[in-house]
């Protein structure tokens, strides 16, 4: 019953907030993605993102990462037909790390050891990056968009200078690859958001106990992540694994998904894997702060080092960091998971916002 | 149950009996303590008392090498405590008083290109700051005795020799004196009974600055990382590693230290004089080999250090059984979780039980 009352009352805020955001006052956003489909926490985010009404996505930019990137355009293409936002660009980005590869990964693995999760270069996944296997959820009819992701990450944010948050649920190739085309491409979105990095998880995860430092997101392009951590964004927010860990899409959950008829949950409910709400909460945490109980600030860098730490996680409290142009980085620390959850059933189970009229 | 009981009555048995009448020299575990020895009190001092105050323990020698403070004051606070104890029997031999590649100024250098190293022993902690051979004065008295005229790493060696696949060594100190002797004689580390260590970091659950953001980061292994990689790349029969992640889930608070404050022995006297709450680092190494059922929880990994000379320089390495890069590296017992109540009693006995053999 309380249950019931309080969705209720976050549906009738939802409505509130959907009837007051006007087209200019919504938050722009770029969701930059290794879009893994069908299904997953890649494909959930960008869900999220577009299923709130606060928000207005410009373009979808893709990289490899959980999976190659023509696979992930074609998933993340059929995600928009599937919910009707086909006005939404997916832009192709980054197909290969600038300097990190899957003969570098074997050979550092026979010095310093086993990668547990490595994406697309997983031993036994499709070893062709343009090959796109048959889709469960069915072939996209649309296509990408011509413009590759550096160079349209570049012209939004020039476009609408300050005003545009770049969500990084992947991968940093394609925001290294803008840094590098414009230097002032950072400085004039409003804000990074990026989930990834990893300080000391604990040890209830295997694939996090021998390596604590290293997040996917972050080792996958090593010198993409040290362009990006060491260019000065106006704000970097970051979700750590340590709190990924702490998150669950649960079985009930899916459940209760099923039972929806909005095409977003339909979708979810059928090809979700459940588990850690990775990106999900990186999403979600943007959309609504209050999620977030406890911040910190450290200095965040990455190893480029080739020995051991290579792709690794650095962080140092504010005096200790060593001055190199690092930045310092909010850090979500702890969160309401109950909230969480309730933003991720009330945004997968309602209607998706139409499309701006430009 | 019954029989777990009966093990426990003989057992405290032979610990009553010891005090009066010691075990006979060959029934004792035969130990060597490689320490860096600050002090006076304090952890290194105290997990010294620990395997000396056994009545199990039979201590051949007492290792020295620089860490917490510089190895020639070490080398004093040690003697005076062996005086204050009864103990002078036993040697103590100096050991390494530098790094064999590592160094303040390289670490200095480090430190421009990674940031700050919290804690860095004898290089930015002592009190005062002071040079590697200069003994500021021992608020417990100077020594008369004198150290041994043997250097460290011949002394382990010779003992191994003595008493092949008897020897435990207990190393709760930087690894140079250990790595030394490997590096004379290559069958040392195959000629100890096995290796005991305090150090490393896996995930230690801690606010603690020296830890929160630089979890794999552990100052024994650090200090003189090349060491250290010798020491996990060599053939020991077994080594057991009490971790950070352990130690700090430990801490003599002042309860602790008022209970030791009761008893009038020398040891106890001392503890208390000099005692500063904290973890028990070292204590609960040395206890935990005295009576391992102490710990609850144990893992078994692969265990390395990293000599890359960038921002991983001394960090502790683990790999499950099966991801390790197999370049030598050995499988470590892994100390996880502990019996709190059990140890600190057992901490409280040693520290104020006679110590055995006293003269």
């Amino acid at each position: 019953m309380f249950r019931s009352t309080r969705t209720a009352s976050a549906l009738l805020l939802l409505l509130a907030t959907a009837a007051s955001v006007s087209a200019q006052s919504k938050r722009k956003v770029i969701i930059d993605q290794d879009a893994r489909g069908p299904g997953s926490t890649d494909q959930q985010a960008i869900l999220l993102l577009i299923q709130s009404p606060q928000t207005e996505v410009l373009g979808i930019t893709v990289v490899s990462g959980d999976q190659w990137r023509d696979e992930e355009v074609a998933h993340t293409l059929r995600t928009l037909e599937i919910i009707g936002r086909t006005d939404i660009p997916v832009v192709p980005g980054a197909i290969f790390p600038l300097v990190n590869s899957r003969e570098d990964v074997e050979r550092w693995e026979k010095l310093y050891g086993k990668v547990v999760y490595k994406g697309a270069w997983n031993p036994g996944y499709r070893p062709d990056p343009y090959a796109i296997p048959p889709m469960p959820e069915g072939a996209p009819t649309t296509k990408p968009s011509a413009e590759d992701a550096a160079h349209f990450l570049i012209r939004m944010v020039h476009k609408y200078p300050h005003e545009i948050t770049i969500y990084a649920g992947g991968p940093l190739t394609n925001l290294a690859l803008a840094t590098a085309l414009d230097p002032e491409f950072p400085k004039l979105a409003q804000e990074l958001v990026f989930m990834g990095p990893i300080i000391n998880p604990g040890p209830a995860d295997p694939e996090f106990y021998q390596a604590p430092r290293r997040g996917f997101n972050c080792w996958w392009d090593p010198e993409a992540t040290r362009i990006v951590f060491r260019s000065p964004w106006p704000k970097i927010t970051v979700t750590t694994i340590d709190i990924s860990i702490k998150t669950d899409l649960t079985k009930t959950m899916i459940g209760d998904l099923a039972k929806s008829n909005s095409p977003a949950a339909q979708y979810v409910s059928k090809y979700t894997h459940g588990g850690y709400m990775w990106d999900e909460l990186a999403a979600e945490a943007w959309l609504d702060p209050s999620i977030v109980t406890k911040e910190q600030f450290l200095y965040m860098d990455i190893s480029l080092d080739r020995g051991p730490s290579y792709g690794d996680t650095l962080v140092w409290p504010a005096g200790s960091q060593p001055g190199l142009g690092e930045q310092q980085v909010h850090i979500i620390e702890e969160i309401d998971n109950a909230r969480l959850n309730r933003l991720f059933m009330d945004l997968m189970t309602r209607p998706t916002p139409p499309a701006q009229s430009k | 149950m019954t029989a777990r009981k009966c093990c426990g009555v003989l057992l405290l048995l032979a610990a009553v009996i010891g005090i009066s009448s010691p075990l006979l020299a060959q029934d004792k575990n035969k130990v060597i303590i490689d320490q860096d020895c600050a002090g006076p009190g304090g952890t290194d001092m105290q997990a010294v008392l620990a395997i000396v105050n056994s009545p199990k323990a039979d201590v051949l020698g007492i290792t020295v090498m620089t860490g917490d403070a510089w190895r020639d004051e070490e080398v004093q606070h040690t003697l005076r405590l062996l005086e204050i104890i009864g103990r002078t029997d036993i040697p103590v031999v100096p050991g390494a008083v530098f790094p064999i590649v590592n160094s303040k100024e390289s670490t200095a250098r480090w430190e421009k290109l990674y940031g700050k190293v919290v804690y860095q022993g004898a290089w930015n902690y002592g009190k005062p700051l002071h040079g590697p051979f200069e003994v500021t004065p021992m608020p417990e008295g100077t020594p008369t005795t004198k150290a041994a005229n043997e250097d460290a790493a011949h002394f382990l060696i010779r003992m191994v020799r003595q008493y092949p696949h008897q020897v435990t060594i207990y190393a709760g100190g930087p690894l140079m004196n250990l790595a030394l002797a490997q590096m004379i004689d290559p069958e040392f580390a195959s000629l100890t009974k096995e290796l005991i260590v305090m150090g490393g970091s896996i995930h230690p659950i801690t606010d603690d600055p020296e830890f929160a953001t630089t979890p794999r980061r552990e100052f024994n292994f650090w200090l003189d990382p090349e060491s250290s990689y010798k020491v996990f790349h060599s053939p020991w029969p077994r080594i057991v590693v009490t971790t950070v992640d352990i130690s700090v889930k430990t801490n003599m608070d002042k309860n602790l230290i008022a209970q030791i404050a009761k008893s009038t022995t020398p040891a106890a006297r001392y503890v208390a004089k000099y005692a500063q709450t904290g973890y028990l680092w070292d204590e609960l190494a040395a206890a935990a080999w005295l009576d391992p059922s102490i710990i609850t929880k144990t893992t078994s990994l692969y265990m390395d250090i990293s000599v890359d000379h960038g921002p991983s320089y001394g960090d502790t390495l683990v790999w499950m059984p099966g991801s390790q890069p197999g370049l030598g590296e050995q499988q470590v017992v892994v100390q996880e979780d502990l019996d709190k109540e059990k140890f600190y009693s057992e901490f409280v006995e040693l520290m104020t039980r006679p110590t055995p053999g006293a003269k």
